[in-house]
């Protein structure tokens, strides 16, 4: 798989006792940090992850069926705020969050209004001539729509992407959800994966190169050396998947019903609270706009 | 997820094997919540911890190939929302691979959210991604429910990859805006996902090839036969 991206996956690497592992991914992102020390009144942090993403829910949804402009600017708009307030985000990941959204906007409209059948926008004015090609003002306001509606519903689910982790998700759906204890554990153990892959990926490269394996040079070779890494990369993780998996078996995994939680995710009447709010909320825009 | 996931029972295999420090009785000691009316579920559904981490293990992988891949279709869908159906394949990709090297049922789905819960810190669209690849992720596998995993051919993955070639573009109607396209290239779109499907189900069962021969997963994979517990047949 491409070697790129696992570079950018540092975290703290498993119990393995595996020296150049721990070496190699020094801890950059933990995926296991829990936000106790975010500010009380960044509310979003101090909800059940599963209240900020049902919570929202509706609206997506709802939104996919909307053509108009102003639904989707309402849900834009709420979501924005409950960020700006509730949120607690790095002023530069903040203006760079915006400044992909107006981007992203602007893209769409463009690209949307660019590819739409001009049938439908039959009658409005004609805003740019090429040649055969004509964009008319109609076709412009369909990319809007389209553009608003897919921004919108990306900034709700930030909502639930920016002020909780995966991992808090799982645990919150393993204690509240009824998931089976041991598929959630199961995706716990896959965040510690990610930087086995860095490890494992290290070693073929050393391997591969110290039988001379390099394939000659340029892109193409650098391509298909890629692809030659692939079958060893994924068979050495399912090895290592193997050994978890027996080490876990060896210590009674899953040999009860329930399980007792390190980490409670408990969901309280603010969660309900949130949900009821937003799903009103969302009630409110559909009907007055 | 369906029948797979008899949530917590322990194999018997699981379970610590010395015996004799805890059971004085040589029926299968069950643990103090998984009495008899249990074991019978647990010999036709059982899944085990090595079947999970590994599909677990395979949807890690899944993910860093989608955390780009990502990105990249949505720089596409931005430009040229068509161009973005090339790449619709990938996300099928870890299902195919799974289902193919373990083919047991469910291997796709669990694949699916694992890779979705990898990649949600990085794909920008938060918890949606496990939905969108879950979506993804059943397709491959749909073809093999259907038939009550009795049977895994080659047709079932193939035709896996034109059901979401199909379903897809249909789900994607709203969000795509599709009405608003003049009909060629509705019907474009639809061909290059099925085409984009096809091409990563050939890959996924390239690579799950590759993988048998390396001799991995043997663990996990399904067995020729329904195997016999040798703990609830010494009980019966």
């Amino acid at each position: 798989m491409s070697a790129g991206s696992a570079t950018e996956v540092g975290a703290t690497t498993a119990a393995a006792p595996a020296t150049a592992a721990t070496a190699a991914t020094t801890a950059r992102f933990d995926p296991y940090a829990s936000a106790t020390d975010v500010p009380r009144r960044r509310f979003l942090h101090h909800l059940n992850p599963l209240a900020t993403v049902l919570g929202p829910l509706p609206a997506m949804v709802l939104l996919l069926f909307t053509r108009s402009i102003p639904q989707p600017l309402a849900f834009l708009a709420l979501a924005v705020l409950l960020l700006l307030v509730g949120a607690a985000v790095a002023p530069r990941r903040a203006l760079g969050l915006a400044v992909a959204g107006i981007a992203m906007v602007a893209l769409l409209t463009a690209s949307f209004g660019f590819w739409a059948d001009p049938r439908h926008a039959a009658g409005t004015t004609v805003l740019l001539w090429i040649g055969d090609y004509r964009l008319l003002e109609g076709s412009l306001l369909t990319g809007l729509a389209t553009a608003l509606r897919l921004t919108a519903v990306v900034a709700l689910t930030l909502i639930g992407g920016l002020t909780s982790s995966g991992v808090d998700l799982v645990r919150a759906l393993v204690q509240h959800a009824r998931l089976p204890y041991r598929i959630g554990y199961t995706a716990l153990a896959a965040f510690r994966f990610v930087p086995r892959f860095r490890y494992e990926l290290d070693v073929i490269r050393a391997a591969h190169r110290v039988r001379g394996m390099t394939g000659g040079r340029g892109p193409i070779a650098a391509v298909r050396r890629q692809f030659s890494y692939v079958i060893p990369l994924l068979a050495g993780a399912i090895r290592h998947a193997e050994r978890v998996a027996h080490a876990m078996d060896s210590r009674a995994f899953g040999a009860f019903r329930t399980r007792t939680e390190r980490h409670r995710i408990p969901f309280r009447a603010r969660d309900v609270v949130f949900i009821a709010l937003f799903w009103l909320a969302t009630a409110a825009i559909l009907l007055l706009l | 997820m369906t029948s797979t996931t008899p949530p917590t029972d322990s194999s018997s295999s699981a379970r610590p094997a010395a015996g004799g420090d805890s059971a004085p009785a040589p029926a299968p000691a069950a643990g103090p919540a998984s009495t008899s009316p249990h074991a019978a579920r647990r010999s036709r559904g059982r899944v085990t911890t090595v079947y999970l981490l590994t599909c677990a293990v395979i949807g890690v992988a899944g993910g860093i190939l989608l955390i780009p891949a990502n990105w990249v279709s949505t720089v596409l869908f931005a430009t040229a929302p068509f161009a973005s159906a090339v790449l619709g394949g990938l996300w099928i990709l870890p299902a195919v691979v799974a289902l193919r090297l373990l083919q047991r049922p469910g291997a796709g789905l669990l694949v699916g959210l694992i890779s979705g819960l990898v990649i949600v810190p990085f794909s920008g669209y938060g918890f949606t991604s496990v939905l969108t690849n879950l979506f993804w992720a059943f397709f491959p596998e749909v073809a093999f429910l259907i038939v009550g995993y009795r049977f895994w051919t080659l047709a079932q993955h193939y035709a896996g990859a034109v059901l979401v070639g199909v379903a897809y573009p249909l789900f994607a109607w709203a969000s795509f805006d599709l009405d608003s396209f003049p009909l060629g290239l509705q019907i474009a779109f639809v061909a290059l996902n099925i085409a984009s499907g096809v091409a990563a189900t050939a890959i996924g069962l390239a690579i799950a090839a590759g993988l048998r021969r390396a001799g991995v997963a043997r663990a996990a994979a399904r067995r020729p036969r329904p195997r016999v517990d040798a703990g609830d047949a010494a009980a019966a």
